[in-house]
């Protein structure tokens, strides 16, 4: 017993010490992959603050990040990369808070459909800026930071939110989003405030494709609203998150390290076939598979060590615990 | 007085469900709410607890009016009820669900921690301990019930109304919920509303009785009066045709 | 005045064509109320397959107008066996059936959009077939936009007739006004969904085939017209299928008119500010419930 009580602090740390040395020892290519990775980490688990605990499902996700990816590329080289970074964020943070009042109040698949709209509308106008009023398609960024600077910006944000998310989950505030989940009427009834909550959850969750996308701008070096608002970024944000199971705080961390090594080992070759085979998964998973894989895991008699790891991130275990 | 509606009206698009209502609820007091289906005791519950707004009227809790207020700000005034289907959120375990109750409902900010202290109690009240970490859509009717009443205690009201808790009882059930209905007022000093079906029940419970029917009040008093009173002989039998 | 008259004729002419996008996607909401987001996908498969028949075996849109419409609702039935039936059977609210459902109707329309990319590449696509120019009134217009105009006018009082005249309609109509009620009643309300979605799918194909012949089209096409058949359908109201002849008819006509007004390059931004402004201030559409 006693044994086991240091296997999960041990292994995090052991996990997090690789992650921290990859930049060093790995090779770039498995850098860039791993950084990929935790991109869509940090997307999906932020995704989840208002997804996972509300069951609002937002389309619009990945335009916090073509947010972001456009902040930078305006001030590149004006502003401090790190300020540049934060200000992305809570740009989207007030973006989110001005849109979600309004919006927050739609509910079912009219809030899906809405989200969605509305990041195709930012996409349109800002595709309409560039030509008619900029001249410009799109923008090159120059001199930008090294991989290995941005890897450990990506790492930073993508543990914040895993932890933030993580917080969330056994906090009031937690409490009050997943009785919104289940029953908005039922938790209003028992003094749950759920217009603020899922006001503040939506804020909260903006922040971080914030980031990412100011990060991922730099390395990406070419900026244009066709591809940084492309809504298939949305589209994966979802499909991994129901991948890995939205239930669970580390559904995100199985979920985007399948798409990426699948993406990795398909996109090069065959781009459309990675994108069929991401329907045809998200098809199986509706049909087959409700809980994701990480509720496969928690079924299925998986090695002791591993289950401790996850033990105390994954959500029905925490139950019992209650 | 501890809560009062003065000329409740609620006009729906082509139909009037609520007409005129004067209601009130003493200290302590268990009122009984009856009326045939559709008689507009839903939509009484409903502008009580806030989740609909009257046509005009209003409605004071404890000295405050609170006509227009949400009902998330209701239950912390004081007043919190349960619904007619039972709902409990099903992926939170029981005792989760109390403590949304718990944490939520009181009119001051509760932690975490000592909601879960106060959720447990009153689960221990409402004789579902032995289920806190079951998840709530593992739960049968009764127990649903049970949780329903739990979760709105927790938010330690002084009103409580209760929607139909007997219904889809068995009769062994339903005389084990009375017994906590009794339980509720005799030990938390709580003040109740109730809606019910079942005509037993409500007579061996309320204090008083107000009979809605085409949502006006056709009668009030205590419940010897009121089943003597012809429009609720009416209102419920029917008119007596030639025999 | 010409220049009026021209607009106004554009604006009713895409007008017809969005009634009959909003019709389909209407039907499976009206009955099932579910939202099909794969809706654009299926009128760019009919469109492509219209090219395809047209390029490789000289046949003419007019016939594969056939054949897309039978193809079409063909795997309308495939699908909802395939996939849906299992769901409504498996889902215990409607909550969560819509939840899934979307999520079903997703993964449909990237796995047709890639099959679409894999099979005839990313770039727009067009053909000639019956693009002399006739002047009608003195306004000067194509005849394959008439013609298209005339199929999909007749197509959506077809349809229309079809939901109010016969038996097969009366009992759609039931479904879409409850569900629960006609289940009861002992209507099979299976198999208005079946009906529902090979209707649906089979309109979608047609609306691609008749855009092709005069509009470019491209594999990425669908969601554009997915998002306008949403703004028609809520605009004439969620499950009123007269509703939404109507509600085409006007956004065609307003679309038109606001891009001749402002800039050809605002055409998107504009459609979306209408969809978003719709879904906020009227989801419950701007004729109500009724037929």
């Amino acid at each position: 017993m006693h044994m086991q009580a240091y296997v999960k602090p041990v292994a995090i740390a052991l996990i997090m010490l690789s992650l921290l040395l990859v930049p060093q020892f790995a090779t770039t290519y498995t850098t860039s992959v791993i950084l990929n990775i935790l991109m869509w980490i940090g997307l999906v688990t932020s995704w989840l603050i208002l997804a996972g605990f509300t069951g609002y499902i937002s389309l619009g996700h990945g335009a916090f990040l073509g947010i972001g990816a456009y902040f930078v590329a305006s001030y590149w080289q004006i502003l401090p990369f790190p300020i540049l970074i934060l200000l992305s964020g809570l740009i989207c943070v007030f973006v989110a808070a001005v849109v979600g009042y309004p919006v927050l109040r739609v509910k079912g698949p009219y809030f899906v459909i809405l989200t969605l709209g509305l990041s195709e509308f930012v996409k349109y106008s800002l595709v309409y800026y560039e030509v008619n009023i900029r001249g410009t398609v799109g923008r090159i960024l120059l001199r930008t930071p090294s991989l290995e600077n941005l890897y450990y910006w990506v790492l930073v944000i993508c543990l914040l939110s895993i932890a933030t998310a993580y917080l969330i989950k056994r906090s009031r505030f937690g409490l009050a989003l997943m009785s919104i989940k289940d029953d908005e009427d039922a938790a209003e009834a028992l003094g749950v405030n759920a217009a603020l909550a899922k006001w503040k959850a939506f804020a909260i969750s903006a922040f971080f494709p914030g980031m990412i996308g100011a990060v991922m701008a730099m390395r990406w070096t070419y900026i244009d609203p066709y591809t940084v608002f492309n809504p298939m970024m949305s589209f994966q944000v979802t499909i991994t998150a129901f991948l890995g199971g939205i239930a669970y705080v580390h559904g995100p961390i199985i979920g985007a390290t399948m798409l990426t090594l699948l993406s990795q080992s398909l996109w090069a070759r065959y781009p459309n076939f990675y994108m069929i085979a991401l329907g045809v998964i998200l098809i199986f998973i509706v049909m087959f598979l409700p809980q994701g894989l990480a509720g496969l895991l928690s079924k299925i008699n998986v090695p002791g060590f591993i289950k401790d790891v996850f033990k105390n991130v994954s959500s029905p275990e925490r139950r019992k615990e209650l | 007085m501890i809560l009062q509606g003065k000329g409740l009206t609620k006009q729906f698009t082509g139909l009037l469900a609520l007409a005129d209502v004067d209601m009130c609820l003493r200290e302590n007091e268990v009122l009984g709410i009856m009326g045939p289906n559709g008689a507009g005791k839903t939509t009484l519950f409903n502008l009580l607890s806030g989740y609909h707004r009257p046509t005009r009227g209003n409605i004071t809790l404890l000295q405050t009016d609170i006509t227009f207020f949400k009902p998330y700000q209701i239950v912390k005034m004081g007043l919190a009820r349960t619904f007619q289907l039972v709902r409990p959120f099903q992926e939170l375990s029981v005792l989760q669900n109390v403590m949304v109750g718990s944490v939520f409902g009181p009119g001051r900010k509760v932690s975490m921690a000592e909601g879960e202290k106060v959720a447990l109690e009153i689960l221990e009240f409402v004789e579902l301990s032995h289920r806190a970490r079951a998840l709530g859509k593992t739960l049968n009717i009764q127990e649903r019930k049970r949780l329903e009443i739990a979760r709105a205690l927790a938010s330690n009201p002084r009103v409580l109304l209760l929607d139909e808790v007997l219904a889809g009882l068995t009769p062994t059930e339903s005389q084990e919920a009375v017994v906590l209905i009794r339980k509720i007022r005799e030990e938390k000093n709580i003040s109740i509303i109730m809606v019910e079906h079942v005509m037993k029940a409500l007579m061996e419970l309320s204090d008083r009785l107000v009979v809605l029917n085409y949502g006006r009040k056709i009668a009030e008093g205590t419940p010897d009066e009121v089943i003597q009173e012809k429009e609720v002989i009416k209102a419920y039998l029917g008119e007596k045709t030639s025999a | 005045m010409d220049a009026i008259a021209q607009v106004v004729l554009a604006g009713l002419i895409m007008g017809g064509v969005y009634a009959l996008i909003a019709l389909g996607l209407n039907l499976i909401y009206g009955t099932m109320r579910l939202l099909n987001v794969a809706h654009g996908e299926l009128i760019m498969f009919g469109a492509f397959a219209a090219y395809w028949m047209y390029t490789i075996n000289q046949l003419s849109p007019l016939f594969s107008l056939l054949l897309v419409a039978v193809g079409s609702a063909l795997f309308g039935i495939f699908i909802f066996f395939c996939l849906f039936n299992p769901l409504l059977k498996r889902s215990q609210s409607q909550d969560m059936m819509a939840a899934n459902s979307l999520l079903i109707f997703f993964a449909l329309s990237i796995i047709m959009q890639n099959i679409a990319v894999f099979f005839w590449g990313a770039n727009l696509r067009s053909y000639t077939y019956m693009s002399k120019v006739i002047h009608l009134a003195g306004v000067p217009v194509t005849a394959n936009r008439l013609l298209s105009f005339a199929i999909g006018v007749v197509l959506c009082l077809g349809c229309y007739l079809l939901i109010q005249k016969t038996l097969v309609g009366k009992a759609i109509r039931a479904v879409i006004q409850d569900r629960e009620c006609c289940k009861l009643m002992g209507i099979n309300v299976n198999k208005i969904y079946i009906i529902s979605f090979a209707i649906s799918f089979a309109m979608a194909g047609v609306a691609g085939v008749l855009l092709s012949m005069y509009y470019v089209f491209s594999p990425f096409m669908g969601l554009p017209y997915t998002v306008i058949a949403f703004i028609v359908v809520i605009l004439g109201g969620m499950g009123n299928v007269g509703g939404s002849l109507l509600a085409g008819f006007i956004l065609g006509l307003v679309s038109s008119v606001g891009t001749a007004l402002t800039s050809p390059g605002l055409e998107s931004v504009i459609s979306y500010l209408i969809f978003i402004l719709v879904v906020l201030f009227k989801p419950k559409g701007i004729f109500g419930k009724g037929f």
